[in-house]
């Protein structure tokens, strides 16, 4: 699996949402998750990409592709 | 000791910091260590735990003046709740306990509970910062607060009776419902529970014999403290 794969992977585990439904421009917003998703979230891809996200890194994160490309930037 | 961080999955780095967490001053005095227990790290996490939750409240209710985020906050950092997280990671078994103590049902104790976890998160806070901290209070409180989204704050008071009665006493509470008064359209029902031969625990009403129930549930929890 290539990062976007695994990311769509984990999102789709952690907020319950069809993985076929992602897609790189999908928002948080649309798939109603709300600050404790996204805290459960960024536990699950730091652990899975072994590497650390601060608070501040995850106010710039809107959508899926987003966070593929923050990890790609990181790993 | 190892089991239980192994079971949290947390990425600690001082181990020492939690074992010191789960350590009661009664173990410590035993072992003439007095300053090895988990009080200091209660008075640290306490702060922390408030200010994450303070955070969490801020931002998830806009709308909510000061006084009903006060409130909220005092009831999601008060004892019960705190219990109630302790007995979900199943803490009490790894709590280490002075003999007297532990004879004396300790490890149930929701106060004793209720301060290892404010000392767990203490030492979180030493250990990994305070961002990292944060997030494991929040993912810890997930399933409480969100059952405060749908507007309700505790979880089942019976069940959480049910699981300590159980664990303490080897009996089940029992329910009663006492006394019905009112017109039919707006009765209200009386109910107690009992335990073992212990009698009445705890008393409550409510507009439903469930509701009345989970109340005399409410009240005997907070008796055990």
């Amino acid at each position: 699996m290539n990062i976007e794969e695994k990311v769509k992977a984990i999102v789709s585990e952690q907020l319950e949402v069809e993985a076929d439904k992602l897609t790189t421009e999908t928002t948080f917003e649309e798939i109603d998750a709300d600050s404790l998703d996204i805290v459960e979230l960024v536990m699950a891809l730091e652990e899975e990409f072994d590497l650390e996200i601060s608070d501040h890194e995850i106010e710039e994160i809107k959508t899926l592709g987003n966070i593929i490309t923050f990890i790609e930037s990181k790993v | 000791m190892k089991t239980f961080l192994e079971k949290l999955q947390w990425d600690i780095r001082e181990k020492s910091l939690y074992e010191q967490a789960l350590t009661h001053s009664s173990y410590a005095h035993e072992k003439g260590d007095g300053g090895g227990h988990n009080e200091r790290l209660e008075f640290l996490g306490d702060a922390v735990l408030q200010l994450a939750i303070s955070d969490y409240l801020y931002f998830s209710y806009p709308e909510f003046p000061e006084g009903r985020l006060t409130r909220l906050r005092a009831d999601l950092v008060c004892e019960a709740t705190l219990a109630a997280i302790a007995v979900e990671l199943g803490l009490g078994q790894f709590l280490r306990l002075g003999k007297g103590e532990a004879a004396g049902g300790g490890a149930n104790r929701p106060s004793l509970l209720a301060d290892a976890v404010e000392a767990l998160f203490g030492a979180l806070f030493l250990d990994l910062g305070l961002e990292k901290c944060r997030r494991h209070i929040l993912r810890l409180y997930q399933p409480v607060l969100k059952n405060l989204e749908k507007g309700y704050l505790h979880r089942d008071y019976k069940t959480l009776l049910q699981e300590f009665v159980q664990a303490r006493h080897g009996v089940t509470p029992e329910y009663e419902i006492v006394r019905e008064s009112g017109p039919d359209h707006e009765k209200v029902f009386f109910a107690e529970v009992l335990v073992g031969g212990r009698g009445s625990m705890g008393k409550g009403s409510g507009k439903s014999k469930k509701e009345a129930e989970q109340a005399a549930a409410k009240e005997a929890w907070f008796k055990l403290s």
